[in-house]
C-alpha cells in the first residue's frame, strides 16, 4: 500500500536532522490537497515538521499521490512541476535544495530495502 | 545579412523574417518561444491580401526591433501611396504596435489581416521535427483570441488582443476593415501573452510587454543601459576593435538569463536552439567575462551549485556531486522523454565549475562565495575520483548511461561524429577526452589553493596537488604521441590514442597540464598550416580523413575554443602566436559585423579571403561573445596577483594602442594601456577591415 503525507511527515518530522542541509533556512508549506496543511522550518541542518497554515518562503502545492511520488522518488520535482502536478512559488532555490536531499534520501532508503530484501 | 531577425528577453524569443512575419514549421525556428515551448509558430501580416514587401529593419536593441514596410505593388516606377511600420518589443510575449501612413491626397479603403497559429512544439520538436501527443485548441472569447495546448494537466495558451475598434478575430487570426482619410494615419497595438496552468492560480501569465516607447520597455531598457555602463570602456587606434566589444557586451546583455532562483543573472548558451540554463557554457562564458562583467560568473556558480547530482540516475547521468549539463522546461522534458530535467551528461562541467569557483575569487576576492560553496566544491572533486574516473585509470572518461537519449559525447565536441582517429575510425566508448584531464588537473590545483588560503585546510590541500601532480606526470606519458609531437584526442575503450590532430590540444595548455618541453611543439600544431586557417584554429586539422571544413566539430572555427587556446599560449609564453590567433578571431568578428557566429569555415584565408559563414550557426552565441573579450584578456595580459591587476601586453604592432578603462576586481577599478610591439607577418590584414 502506498504511504500516505501523514505518514511521510510523520517519518520526516522524526529525523529532525540532515548534515546536507547545513546552511539553509527558511519555511516550506506544503499544501496536499485532500490532506492538509503542514510547514517544515529548516534551521541550517535542523528542521521542525508543523501540522498548521502559517506564513512560509516557499509554498508547494499538489495532490497527495503527487506528493508521495516525489517524496519516494518515484518523480522527479521537476517534471512534477512542470507537468502541473506540483504548483511552487516563494523561494525556488528552497525548493532545488530541497529536491536533492529528498531525492538522495528515496535513493539511499530504496538501496537499503534492497540490501534487506 | 542575415534573412532572419530575432528580439529575446531570457527565454523569451522572437524569431521573424525581415518583414516580421512568422512561418514557422516543423524544421523553421520561426515563431514566439518561452520557456522552451513556441507559443505561436504563424503571424503573417497581409494588406489587401498581399504580403508586404522590406524597405528595412531597425535593430533598436535587442529586445525591440522595427520593420518599415511597403505593399509590394512599389518599383521603380510606381511609388507606393501607402507606408507600414511594426515596431515590436518582446517581454513574456510580445508587443506589436502597426502603424499605417496613407501619403495619397485620397482617402484609402484598406484590409489588415494577421493569421495566428501556434503548434506549441518543444524546441527538440522543432529541432529534430518530431510530431506532437496533446490536443491544440483555439477559440475566440471576449475580444480575444486564445490558442492552447493540452496534455494530461500540462496546459499552456497564446493570448492575443488588439486595441483597434475595428478589430474582428476569428479562429485563424484577426481582420481589420479600415479606411484611412487623406495623409493620414491608423494604427494598432497587438499583444500576444503566453500562459502556463497552474495547480492553485490558474492559467498564470507575467505580462512584461506592454506599450513601447521610442527607446523600447523601459524597465529593460534601464538594466540594459546599466549593464552597458558597468563595463570597462575600450578605444583602440583600430576602430574596428571597440565596435566588436561594444557588440559583444550587447549580445551578452541579450543572453542574460534571469532565473528568480538566484540573484543576478547567467548567461543562455545561445540563440535559437540554446536559450537556457547550461553548464559548461555558461561556465566558460562567465570566464571570459571575468573582467569585463564579473557577477556573471557569481550568479553562474550559485545556482550551478543548487542543481549539483545528488545520487545515481541512469536516465539523466546524473551522479553525486556532479555539475548540470542542461537544464529545459519544454513538453519533452516534461514527460521524460528528453532528460533535461536537469540533464547531466557533461564530463567537464563538474571541474569547470572548481576552475571558474578559483578564478572568480582571484578576480572578485568573494571568499564569503568560496566558503559558502565549500561543500558543493568539495562533493565536485569527489565526483572527479569516484564517478568521474569510471574505470580507476585516473583519467576521467565518459559512456552516456542512457543509451536512448543521453548524449554520446559528454565533452565540448558533443556531436555524434566528433571524437575519431586521424584516418577517420571512430574512437569506441567510455572516451577519456584530453582537454577533461586537462581540466581536472586545473581545477584540483585550484581547488588546493581555496583549501589552504580559505577553507583552512592545507593537508586537503596537499592532497589535492599531490594528486594534481601525479595527474599531469601519467598524462603526459600516457596521451603524448611522440612520433607526431602533439597530445592524443582521447584514449578510447580500448585505451588506444586517438590519434587526430584537433583544437583540444589547444585547451591543454589554457589548463597547464603540459609539460614545458612539449609546450612549444603543441604550439607549433596550433598556429600549424593543418589547424589554422588564418581565420582561428580548426577544430579537426587539415588532412585527417573526417576533416570537413563546414564540419561541425571536425573543421569549422569556434572562436570560443580560440580565445581559451590564446589564453593557454600566452600563459605558456607563446606571445606572438597567442597576438596572431587573437587578432585573427577579432578580424574575422569584424566581418560578421562585431557578432562572432557560434562557429564558422574552416576555409584557408588565402583561399576565401572571409570567414565562411556556417549554416546553422547559432548567433549571438555567449561563448562566442565572450571570445573577443578573452582575447582582449589575452592581448593585454590581464592577470590579477594579490589585490592588483597585473598589465602584460602583448598586441599585435597593426593595433598600434589599446586602452581599456575601469577594470572591475578586488582592486575597485583599474585601467590598462597597451601599445602594438609585436610584429606579425601578414598582420597588415587588419588595416584593409579599419574603415576610417
Amino acid at each position: 500500500m502506498e504511504p500516505r503525507a501523514s505518514d511521510l511527515f510523520a517519518r520526516i518530522g522524526a529525523e529532525g536532522r540532515d548534515t546536507r542541509l547545513v546552511g539553509t533556512r527558511g519555511t516550506v508549506k506544503f499544501d496536499i490537497r485532500g490532506a492538509g496543511i503542514w510547514r517544515v522550518h529548516f534551521d541550517n541542518g535542523r528542521y521542525l515538521v508543523e501540522a498548521s497554515d502559517g506564513p512560509a518562503d516557499l509554498v508547494v502545492a499538489c495532490d497527495e499521490a503527487d506528493f508521495v511520488r516525489v517524496t519516494e522518488g518515484k518523480q522527479n520535482f521537476v517534471t512534477a512541476v512542470l507537468q502541473n502536478r506540483f504548483e511552487a512559488s516563494g523561494n525556488v532555490a528552497l525548493l532545488l535544495k530541497l529536491n536533492t536531499v529528498l531525492s538522495e534520501r528515496a535513493q539511499a532508503r530504496e538501496a537499503s530495502q534492497e540490501l534487506h530484501a | 545579412m542575415s534573412a532572419l531577425v530575432s528580439i529575446l528577453d531570457g527565454n523569451t524569443f522572437v524569431v521573424s523574417d525581415r518583414t516580421g512575419n512568422v512561418a514557422g514549421s516543423a524544421s523553421e525556428p520561426q515563431g514566439l518561444f518561452h520557456a522552451d515551448t513556441r507559443f505561436l509558430s504563424r503571424w503573417v501580416l497581409t494588406i489587401n491580401g498581399q504580403r508586404p514587401g522590406v524597405l528595412s529593419v531597425d535593430d533598436l536593441n535587442y529586445f525591440s526591433t522595427q520593420f518599415f514596410l511597403t505593399p509590394s505593388a512599389t518599383n521603380v516606377y510606381v511609388n507606393s501611396g501607402i507606408s507600414v511600420r511594426r515596431k515590436r518589443a518582446v517581454g513574456d510575449g510580445f508587443h506589436e504596435d502597426i502603424v499605417i501612413e496613407n501619403h495619397e491626397t485620397q482617402p484609402v479603403d484598406l484590409e489588415l489581416r494577421i493569421e495566428a497559429a501556434a503548434d506549441f512544439a518543444d524546441l527538440f520538436e522543432v529541432k529534430d521535427e518530431l510530431a506532437k501527443r496533446g490536443e491544440v485548441y483555439r477559440r475566440v472569447e471576449d475580444g480575444r483570441l486564445v490558442l492552447g495546448y493540452r496534455r494530461e494537466r500540462f496546459e499552456r495558451e497564446t493570448w492575443i488582443t488588439a486595441t483597434a475598434p475595428q478589430a474582428r478575430f476569428d479562429e485563424n487570426g484577426v481582420s481589420f476593415l479600415v479606411r484611412i482619410p487623406a495623409q493620414g494615419t491608423w494604427r494598432t497595438c497587438l499583444e500576444v501573452v503566453t500562459a502556463v496552468r497552474t495547480i492553485q492560480r490558474g492559467l498564470l501569465t507575467r505580462t512584461r510587454c506592454g506599450h513601447t516607447g521610442d527607446n523600447g520597455d523601459s524597465r529593460m531598457a534601464t538594466t540594459t543601459q546599466k549593464w552597458l555602463d558597468q563595463a570597462p570602456l575600450l578605444s583602440s587606434s583600430w576602430p574596428e576593435l571597440p565596435r566588436v566589444y561594444e557588440k559583444c557586451i550587447s549580445d551578452l546583455a541579450a543572453l542574460r538569463f534571469e532565473t528568480g532562483v538566484v540573484p543576478g543573472a547567467l548567461p543562455a548558451a545561445g540563440l535559437p536552439w540554446f536559450m537556457a540554463v547550461f553548464g559548461r557554457d555558461s561556465l566558460l562564458t562567465s570566464f571570459q567575462a571575468l573582467p569585463f562583467q564579473p557577477e556573471l560568473a557569481k550568479s553562474t556558480l550559485e545556482l550551478l551549485a543548487l542543481m549539483q547530482g545528488g545520487k545515481i540516475d541512469d536516465f539523466r547521468d546524473e551522479e553525486p556531486g556532479k555539475i548540470i549539463h542542461e537544464l529545459r522546461l519544454g513538453e519533452l522534458t516534461a514527460f521524460e522523454e528528453r532528460p533535461h530535467s536537469p540533464y547531466f551528461g557533461a564530463a567537464d562541467s563538474t571541474t569547470l565549475f572548481l576552475v571558474l569557483l578559483d578564478e572568480y575569487e582571484r578576480w572578485s576576492g568573494d571568499v564569503e562565495l568560496v566558503r559558502r560553496l565549500e561543500p558543493v566544491a568539495r562533493n565536485a572533486l569527489s565526483w572527479i575520483d569516484q564517478y568521474g574516473d569510471r574505470d580507476g585509470d585516473g583519467f576521467i572518461e565518459y559512456k552516456s548511461r542512457n543509451p536512448k537519449t543521453g548524449l554520446e559525447n559528454q565533452c565540448w565536441k558533443d556531436s555524434w561524429d566528433s571524437i575519431r582517429f586521424a584516418d577517420g575510425r571512430f574512437a569506441t566508448l567510455p572516451r577519456a577526452i584530453c582537454e577533461l584531464q586537462g581540466y581536472a588537473y586545473d581545477a584540483k590545483r585550484r581547488a588546493a589553493r581555496l583549501a589552504r588560503e580559505i577553507w583552512k585546510d592545507p593537508e586537503f590541500g596537499a592532497r589535492l596537488e599531490r594528486e594534481a601532480a601525479e595527474l599531469k606526470r601519467r598524462f603526459n606519458q600516457e596521451f603524448w604521441l611522440e612520433d607526431r609531437g602533439y597530445f592524443a584526442l582521447a584514449l578510447d575503450g580500448e585505451k588506444q590514442k586517438v590519434d587526430a590532430l584537433t583544437s583540444n590540444i589547444g585547451h591543454l595548455l589554457f589548463s597547464g597540464i603540459v609539460d614545458s618541453d612539449k609546450a612549444g611543439r603543441v604550439a607549433q600544431h596550433l598556429l600549424g598550416e593543418r589547424l589554422f586557417s588564418g581565420w582561428g584554429v580548426r577544430t579537426m586539422a587539415e588532412g585527417d580523413t573526417a576533416y570537413n571544413p563546414i564540419g561541425y566539430h571536425v573543421g569549422t572555427v569556434w572562436p570560443h575554443d580560440c580565445s581559451f587556446i590564446a589564453l593557454g599560449l600566452r600563459q605558456y609564453g607563446f606571445d606572438r602566436e597567442a597576438a596572431r590567433l587573437a587578432l585573427a578571431i577579432l578580424e574575422a568578428s569584424v566581418f560578421f559585423g562585431g557578432r562572432p557566429p557560434e562557429a564558422f569555415g574552416g576555409y584557408p584565408r588565402n583561399v576565401t579571403h572571409f570567414p565562411v559563414e556556417y549554416p546553422t550557426a547559432c548567433s549571438p552565441q555567449a561563448w562566442a561573445s565572450g571570445a573577443p573579450l578573452l582575447m582582449l584578456r589575452v592581448l593585454l595580459g590581464l592577470e590579477p596577483i594579490g589585490n592588483h591587476l597585473l598589465v602584460a601586453p602583448a598586441v599585435p604592432s597593426s593595433i598600434e594602442r589599446i586602452e581599456l578603462l575601469g577594470i572591475p576586481g578586488r582592486w575597485g577599478r583599474a585601467d590598462a594601456f597597451a601599445r602594438g610591439l609585436i610584429s606579425l607577418s601578414g598582420d597588415q590584414e587588419v588595416r584593409r577591415f579599419t574603415r576610417t
